[in-house]
């Protein structure tokens, strides 16, 4: 068979399908590895900040190396998250492009807003066992919220399951101590994101 | 099944190609000119040919953004077009069924 002198054979068409699914993958955002970036952010960052309070008695607040270790987990994992957004999403224009930078402003204005609030429990002299709690749970929270709304937006299950993960760190971690929270929600946030992880590559593969 | 209900349109390599890869982003994104180019690797002048083979066809949109050098070419998949290759889809799954059938439709899912 041909038509406008190209055949039709069974190998050309299967050469048609897979550069097309190759070029399908080319512009899909690699969603199961920002869930692993965010895993790791999660546990190594929040275990440090255990690790560094976990034998205070009275608790007094994470010693400035495990903050540090904290802050860096999360800028890497923000970082390698832009980097795969960015070039999968380079030459497309249109509503995704939208949806995008409403969600990333979604994040700025959240974590913006918390840094805000903590500033002020600081300033104010609330203890630093409450701070230290808020610390943990607030931030799951957030995380926990947009994840939801996220799976909502691009209707994938894995923003739920890890959403729900991080409601129930925070739930956990409300009502322990300062240092074992943070132990709570970095095991069972990077959980949440380990599962979202999965679900994501499943969904990729199908 | 009879070679007329596959599209003469679509029914080329690179034409397919453009096709499936628009078909890839949601409704509402268009693909610039470059980055679509870069992706399916085909050369300019050819690619610009099949491009008004489709868009003639009423299957795909050209949109010229701005002025200039800074002006850009985006390309998006229209209702129409969505549909052409459903149905293309359709009949190239018959069509290989009957070749190698578990492979090709799985091949086919991933159109």
């Amino acid at each position: 068979m041909t038509i406008n002198n190209e055949p039709l054979t069974a190998a050309g068409a299967r050469s048609v399908l897979t550069s097309a699914a190759t070029a399908s993958r080319a512009l899909q955002v690699k969603t199961h590895w920002i869930f692993v970036t965010w895993a790791v952010a999660w546990l190594v960052g929040y275990l440090a900040i255990w690790w560094s309070t976990r034998s205070q008695s009275p608790y007094q607040g994470p010693e400035a190396w495990s903050s540090v270790t904290l802050m860096v987990s999360l800028a890497v994992a923000l970082a390698a998250n832009i980097a795969w957004v960015v070039r999968a999403m380079h030459g497309v224009t249109g509503r995704s492009r939208q949806i995008g930078t409403y969600y990333a402003l979604t994040w700025v204005v959240g974590m913006c807003g918390w840094a805000s609030v903590q500033a002020t429990l600081a300033r104010l002299g609330s203890p630093p066992g409450v701070i230290g709690i808020l610390s943990c749970v607030v931030p799951a929270l957030l995380v926990a919220t947009i994840y939801v709304a996220s799976a909502g937006i691009w209707m994938q299950p894995a923003f739920l399951v890890s959403g729900i993960c991080f409601v129930l760190g925070a739930v956990i971690g409300a009502g322990t101590d300062p240092a074992t929270a943070a132990l709570v929600i970095g095991v069972v946030g990077a959980a949440g994101c380990a599962a979202g992880a999965v679900i994501a590559g499943l969904s990729r593969r199908l | 099944m009879n070679d007329d209900t596959l599209d003469p349109i679509i029914h080329t390599q690179a034409r397919l190609r453009i096709m499936v890869t628009l078909n890839t982003l949601p409704e509402g994104d268009q693909l610039t000119f470059t980055r679509l180019r870069d992706v399916l690797g085909l050369t300019g002048g050819n690619f610009l040919t099949h491009l008004r083979t489709l868009q003639d066809a009423g299957y795909i949109e050209l949109h010229q953004e701005g002025t200039g050098r800074g002006s850009r070419t985006t390309i998006n998949l229209t209702h129409r077009g969505r549909s052409a290759l459903t149905n293309y889809r359709a009949a190239l799954h018959t069509l290989l069924n009957g070749d190698s059938a578990q492979e090709s439709e799985s091949q086919i899912h991933a159109l």
